[in-house]
């Protein structure tokens, strides 16, 4: 399902992050965006992902025009937040419950189990949030928005507080879903993570850039990102 | 079960499943708010009311016709057994004195004798005494002074025309130096003998505790006021503000005004729970103590349903001033004032009287009386359809402060 936006903007107060944002995600791919911090990496994302609401500009997702992505945009995407979503008195099982419960939650029980055993998180399913690490709630908050199929992701510096091996299977685990026909968008400070990307856009003054491919990460750092 | 209806009731249920979760933890910081609240009460008690509980109840006398009659009074007066531990009377000039003393606090009431108030007597037109108050004094006060002060004016109408036609006849016979010790036999005499002073007080009951026992009453209020700061202490574990757990749950079509409803209906179902956990036990304990006007009933089912009551109140404050430490700390004042002016510190009969005025329409205040009534089985259709309402109110209340929360987020 490709992802389209055309002219997004989102202002915070007097201050303009994103000014008119155009970009193209296309199913089957992984779309990385970078930038420096602040410039509204993850305002984007939040937005794509109905979290935040746009002040102007369209979306659209598979062709058709989402006139509420803070409605609609729910059912066809998953979105990896950069904080934590989770309730952190509860346990990671009563979590994981509550976010299969969102659409048919006899599938995404089924689906739960699966992505429960790839992301080794059942060793610490009777564990409340709140004694989790970084890393593992990070595991936790991944699971929760693969839960229901999604067909785009947007993930905010996903890999952020993994070790190094759940890098690796974070990593698999993106070119698998890429290859199944999901798109993905992410923002990441991550080499690894952006060696994944099929196209790279990088935002800029509150404008996003396509950065053309071939570019080493010296020169891609000089022009779009100080 | 639908998916729609599904999601819903498990969020409803783990939310739930959260708040016990807390219990234990919050037990433990309400015993600490429970001393604050005491160390409060006992300094709050003695601002309050303080030393007015040793001090005489003053009032002026005064008359127009000159000294005589008042002075007449105040010794007739300061004489009566029944008044002179309790009120001092002190003689004045004129009613312009009266007035100043009474707003310079220094008088607590003042009787203005009219002119010809004893010719009136013996004629039968019994001209009244007017009495002045000072009404920054609580109802209790006010109300006892002023049978005093109405009897003091009684005695002195119905006995002055006794002293001076005593008075007359000294003089008549030529023993005018006789008058001071006429006057002094008959105030004893009268005052011992002629009346019945009781009759002079008019039965007007002055209670403090509304009715119930001393013990019942402040059960009730100790009650209250250690529930809900119990209540406050879930404050932090609640859903305040516009986090990234509620956009998201927004973005999967719980809006913000539903998720705070199933929130505050799982908060107040588990306050619900140990406000009824700790109330039955505490009150039929003081029952089996003896002198208690409560006595177990088939109202006491509407226990759970006044703490839910409770607990959707607590909620909205919570909403209202923020679960940080400063809105709970906001809160808890808040809390202070709506209990204090309910008179679950001190009986509203010892506040002032506009204070005692507004707390009775206040949560604390209903929720004092409805609690008194439900221990006593008193009238359950009443406090059920009041609790149903003020329920209804805080949870559309704070379900709309939330939804204008989060519009002003998602402008």
């Amino acid at each position: 399902m490709d992802l389209e936006i055309r002219d997004i903007q989102k202002r915070y107060g007097k201050k303009q992050v994103l000014k008119k944002v155009s970009l193209t995600a296309f199913g089957g791919e992984c779309t990385g965006i970078i930038g420096a911090n602040g410039c509204g990496k993850s305002t984007l994302l939040r937005v794509l992902a109905g979290v935040e609401r746009a002040d102007g500009g369209e979306i659209f997702l598979g062709g058709k025009q989402i006139e509420s992505p803070s409605r609609q945009m729910g059912k066809y995407t998953g979105y990896v937040p950069q904080e934590s979503a989770l309730m952190p008195e509860l346990t990671v099982a009563d979590n994981l419950k509550l976010w299969a419960s969102f659409g048919d939650y006899r599938e995404n029980s089924k689906r739960l189990d699966r992505l429960c055993d790839q992301f080794e998180i059942k060793d610490f399913y009777k564990e409340r949030v709140k004694n989790l690490s970084g890393g593992m709630e990070k595991r936790v908050n991944i699971v929760c928005a693969l839960l229901h199929e999604p067909k785009v992701l947007f993930m905010d510096e996903p890999s952020a507080a993994l070790d190094l091996v759940f890098k690796q299977q974070l990593k698999a685990y993106i070119r698998d879903f890429a290859g199944k026909g999901g798109g993905i968008l992410l923002s990441s400070h991550d080499e690894g993570e952006l060696a994944l990307c099929q196209k790279l856009w990088a935002i800029k003054e509150g404008v996003a850039q396509k950065v053309p491919e071939g570019l080493s990460i010296e020169e891609i750092s000089e022009k779009y990102i100080e | 079960m639908n998916i729609d209806m599904y999601c819903r009731w498990t969020l409803f249920w783990l939310t739930i499943k959260k708040f016990i979760r807390m219990l234990p933890a919050i037990v433990l910081e309400t015993l600490l708010f429970g001393l604050i609240l005491l160390g409060i009460g006992a300094y709050a008690t003695k601002a309050i009311y303080g030393e007015k509980v040793i001090n005489e109840i003053r009032v002026g006398v005064a008359a127009n016709d000159g000294d005589r009659t008042a002075d007449m009074l105040v010794r007739f007066a300061g004489a009566m057994d029944s008044v002179k531990d309790t009120v001092s009377f002190t003689l004045l000039s004129s009613e312009e004195e009266a007035r100043k003393k009474l707003e310079a606090g220094e008088l607590s009431g003042a009787i203005l004798i009219p002119e010809g108030i004893v010719d009136s007597v013996l004629s039968g037109d019994n001209i009244p005494a007017t009495i002045l108050l000072d009404n920054s004094y609580s109802e209790m006060e006010t109300a006892v002074f002023e049978e005093f002060t109405k009897a003091g004016a009684r005695l002195l109408g119905a006995a002055q025309a006794g002293i001076y036609g005593a008075d007359a006849f000294c003089v008549e016979k030529g023993r005018a130096d006789l008058i001071q010790a006429t006057e002094d036999y008959l105030n004893a005499s009268y005052l011992s003998y002629a009346l019945n002073r009781s009759s002079l007080l008019e039965e007007t009951q002055v209670e403090a505790a509304g009715g119930l026992a001393l013990a019942d009453y402040y059960t009730v209020a100790l009650l209250l006021a250690f529930l809900s700061f119990a209540g406050l202490s879930f404050g932090k574990y609640m859903q305040v503000g516009i986090g990234e757990r509620e956009k998201l749950l927004g973005s999967r079509g719980i809006a913000t005004g539903e998720r705070y409803l199933m929130e505050a209906a799982a908060f107040s179902a588990v306050f619900s729970l140990l406000g009824t956990v700790i109330c039955v036990p505490a009150c039929l304990l003081l029952i089996s103590k003896g002198d208690s006007f409560f006595r177990p009933d088939g109202a006491w089912l509407l226990l759970p349903a006044l703490w839910f009551a409770v607990g959707t109140f607590i909620r909205v404050l919570l909403e209202l001033t923020g679960n940080h430490a400063g809105g709970i700390g906001l809160s808890f004042m808040a809390l202070m004032a709506f209990m204090t002016a309910a008179g679950v510190f001190i009986p509203t009969a010892f506040l002032p009287v506009w204070a005692e005025k507004i707390g009775r329409y206040l949560p604390y205040g209903i929720w004092m009386e409805s609690m008194g009534d439900i221990l006593q089985g008193i009238d359950p259709g009443k406090t059920a359809a009041t609790l149903l309402f003020m329920t209804l109110f805080f949870l559309a209340a704070g379900s709309g402060a939330a939804a204008m929360r989060m519009r002003k987020v998602w402008k």
